[in-house]
């Protein structure tokens, strides 16, 4: 059992992962002023989930929700795991096809998008196979391969940054909890990992903590930055507000012309270890639900791994896949907040019958 | 066992052997035989020896117990015993045998200067081709009654002795366990590192060693202190450090000799060699032939300058220079010392000038391959630097399709196998193996 930071890195990995392409175009969408309001709050419901899915969790040492649902029966289990199965390949297809868009978009521009999509699909699925101590080392690997570049990227942005894009700084009405995006911001949460390396790993809720509160500081430092270049009127006409803004940055002493460069190394990286985790995550569900042996987890993942790959050839254009981002949000919201209060249910319950066999 | 039986068994066994000897010996009235091969025995010698013992040994049984502590022994172990280069003494017509340590011909090398690494400043002795020589080097220097030596012989045709070295409290139970257990387990006769890899369960393509190679004995001693096992092989006269982790190829133990600033400088440079020759060629390639407009214009107008008239493209152009400086490489280890700097010079001509004279490769290249050289030889052991420079042509060759972004993946690729590499469950990738009770 390894003890350590490494769940952390991965959790840390698994945020910034994911909010490149829509969370940061929603929040520009989602309010007016106080951005850092909608972090907050987004930020804050995550945190009771995941507080609560922890603690329902570690009322099952050595388990993890699959042993869970499996105690509370097979068919529920398998009607609980399917969705999320479904679910997480399509997150692994729209992952895929979303950044090599974005790769495209920032280095090849002449290169066919499935070329860029197979680099991502070999290298994803290998990480995968390898099993869940490499993924965890490998965010390690990566969290201080990657950060680095973005906290470069950041601070380099310092010169072309108007304080007064920020303005106002508050927003009284908190209006953006209505809003018809906010949802989709709060499904952007990705911690439901936690609950399947705990059969494998032992991690303290603590570490989580912080890790949790450093992805808030890197969530505010990627809403504000290009905020503060482009100013509120000008970011939500932008394709990509993020990218436009690493390319507004020029930088005399670099040869290099485009910062863009570091924000690739963060975006491959991130591409390749969001995946593999989702993936290992598929092939634990698969083989624990099922029953089968363990040493035909690696063909599931290629299975399914395959099986994004080939859906995601069919996704035309970068509009589709904005439309399928927003929807996997809402699903991915429904598993955030269903999987933490049935796990707790289900400890309760555990719980209960643990005493009255105690009584007894 | 009757002498005659075991002398005409020797005859058959041997009999084609030049250096056999089996000689009747006289000593007052008892006659004996000694066996043994003249090449590994040095036999006038030990005859003077076994007389002078003789002269105070009133009966020959009294002789053979003065010699030698294992006597009447199996037929068996005396023909182990005697290719083992020892003396065996047959008397009373085979009643009474006994293996006796004769005085051997010198066959091994005497404690000398490092060969294959240049310390500075720190102690200049290196280890041997023999075990107990190397075991005593690094028991003089750690004199601790915690300091395990133990050793089996492995094999099929030739039974390999091998010694394993740790020190108990330090080295994790688990990891001696485990070390033990593989050992046991080899059946295959261990000719090399590579085959006692390949037992240690590593496969055929993976470039990385189980081991780190040092011949240094406080080296050594600097990796028995952090709780790693070293293993000897009986003739070959280098440490096998095992787990081999990768951070042993930026940090040495004569780092430790210096102030720890200079020794975190050291280290920091090693580090930047190895990404430089990991990264550099494939970065000329991919700026050059995929995404020339990452460079800044001045620089870009540069870099198609000095392409200008080149025939050849970007790829082609490196793959041929990485190629010439590995043979050179090649070339002046394979060479005699007296031809070796010559070679170096010609090679040096040929890169250097006449290549970017002909306008066959750019002036930037030549530039860029003499970085790569440069940066591949400042890595701690020469199997680290071999890989590194073996990693750097699937970064080149993914960098020539996809630019930069395959030049990123490569590296990321490559660092994730890495990372995947574990030996007895510890990562490659890990600074220091955990002490004995230390929860990883």
């Amino acid at each position: 059992v390894i003890k350590g930071w490494q769940p952390g890195f991965t959790f840390i990995i698994m945020h910034m992962g994911n909010i490149f392409f829509l969370y940061v175009k929603l929040v520009y969408l989602t309010t007016n002023s106080g951005h850092w309001e909608v972090v907050m709050t987004q930020s804050l419901i995550q945190f009771l989930l995941m507080w609560l899915y922890i603690k329902a969790l570690s009322r099952f040492p050595q388990n993890d929700i699959i042993d869970i649902y499996l105690k509370a029966g097979k068919w529920i289990a398998f009607a609980i795991l399917l969705p999320i199965v479904v679910h997480l390949t399509m997150y692994v297809m729209l992952n895929i096809r979303a950044h090599s868009e974005l790769l495209e978009y920032a280095f090849l521009p002449r290169t066919p998008f499935w070329a860029i999509m197979i680099l991502l699909f070999f290298v994803s699925t290998y990480t995968s196979l390898k099993g869940l101590k490499t993924i965890l080392r490998c965010s390690v690997f990566i969290f201080f391969l990657v950060i680095p570049c973005l906290i470069f990227i950041i601070c380099s942005s310092m010169t072309n940054i108007d304080i007064h894009n920020a303005s106002p700084f508050w927003n009284r009405s908190f209006d953006f909890i209505t809003d018809k995006n906010f949802p989709s911001i709060v499904g952007s949460s990705m911690f439901l990992f936690l609950g399947l390396i705990s059969s494998e790993v032992s991690y303290k809720f603590s570490r989580i903590v912080w890790a949790w509160a450093l992805m808030v500081l890197l969530f505010l430092s990627v809403i504000y930055m290009p905020l503060l270049i482009f100013g509120q009127e000008t970011i939500v006409t932008l394709f990509l507000p993020f990218i436009e803004a690493t390319d507004s940055i020029e930088i005399t002493w670099f040869p290099l012309n485009r910062a863009t460069m570091f924000f690739g190394i963060s975006l491959v990286a991130f591409a390749v270890l969001f995946n593999a985790l989702l993936l290992w995550m598929i092939g634990q569900m698969a083989q624990k639900v099922t029953g089968c042996q363990k040493a035909k987890i690696p063909l599931v993942i290629i299975a399914f791994s395959v099986i994004a790959f080939i859906s995601a050839l069919f996704i035309p254009n970068w509009v589709w896949i904005e439309k399928l981002l927003l929807w996997n949000s809402i699903v991915q919201l429904c598993a955030i907040v269903f999987v933490p209060i049935s796990i707790f249910l289900i400890s309760f319950l555990h719980k209960k019958d643990v005493l009255e066999n105690e009584n007894f | 066992m009757i002498m005659r039986d075991f002398i005409t068994v020797l005859t058959s066994e041997f009999g084609n052997n030049e250096d056999l000897f089996i000689e009747e010996e006289r000593i007052g009235t008892a006659v004996f035989h000694l066996c043994g091969f003249n090449t590994l025995v040095d036999t006038s010698k030990t005859k003077v020896y076994i007389r002078q013992i003789a002269e105070t040994s009133s009966t020959i049984g009294n002789l053979l117990m003065n010699l030698s502590d294992k006597l009447d022994v199996k037929q068996d172990e005396l023909i182990k015993a005697m290719l083992n280069g020892k003396l065996i003494i047959l008397a009373e017509n085979g009643k009474h045998n006994a293996i006796i340590e004769p005085i051997p011909n010198n066959l091994v090398r005497s404690i000398q200067e490092p060969r294959n690494s240049s310390p500075i400043q720190a102690s200049n002795d290196a280890f041997v081709e023999d075990i107990k020589t190397n075991v005593g080097l690094v028991r003089k220097r750690l004199p601790s009654k915690q300091l395990c030596y133990c050793s089996s012989e492995v094999g099929d045709l030739q039974k390999r002795k091998i010694s394993l070295l740790y020190i108990k409290g330090n080295a994790p139970q688990e990891l001696i366990n485990d070390v033990n257990q593989q050992l046991k387990q080899i059946h295959t006769d261990i000719e090399s590192v590579d085959d006692l890899n390949r037992s240690f369960g590593r496969h055929w393509w993976c470039p990385t060693s189980h081991f780190f190679v040092t011949e240094l004995p406080f080296q050594a001693i600097h990796f028995l202190k952090r709780n790693r096992i070293v293993i000897f092989l009986d003739n070959y006269p280098f440490g096998l450090v095992y787990p081999n982790l990768f951070w042993d190829m930026f940090a040495t133990a004569n780092d430790h000799d210096f102030p720890l600033v200079t020794a975190l400088l050291l280290r920091f440079i090693r580090v930047i060699g190895a990404i430089t020759t990991l990264v550099l060629p494939a970065l000329y390639v991919a700026v050059v032939a995929v995404n020339p407009e990452l460079l800044k214009i001045d620089l870009a107008l540069f870099v198609a300058q000095s392409r200008e008239g080149i025939p050849f493209t970007a790829l082609l152009e490196t793959f041929i220079m990485t190629v010439l400086v590995d043979l050179i490489l090649e070339a002046i280890v394979r060479l005699p010392k007296s031809v070796g700097p010559s070679v170096t010079m010609v090679g040096g001509v040929i890169l250097g000038t006449a290549v970017v004279d002909a306008k066959l490769v750019s002036n930037l290249l030549v530039i860029v391959i003499t970085a790569i050289v440069i940066s591949g030889s400042v890595i701690v052991g020469v199997q680290s630097s071999l890989y590194i420079r073996l990693l750097k042509y699937p970064i080149l060759i993914m960098a020539s399709i996809y630019g930069i972004l395959g030049l990123l993946i490569g590296f990321i690729f490559i660092s994730i196998y890495l990372i995947s590499l574990t030996s007895s469950g510890i990562p490659y990738t890990a600074f220091a193996v955990g002490k004995e009770g230390d929860t990883r």
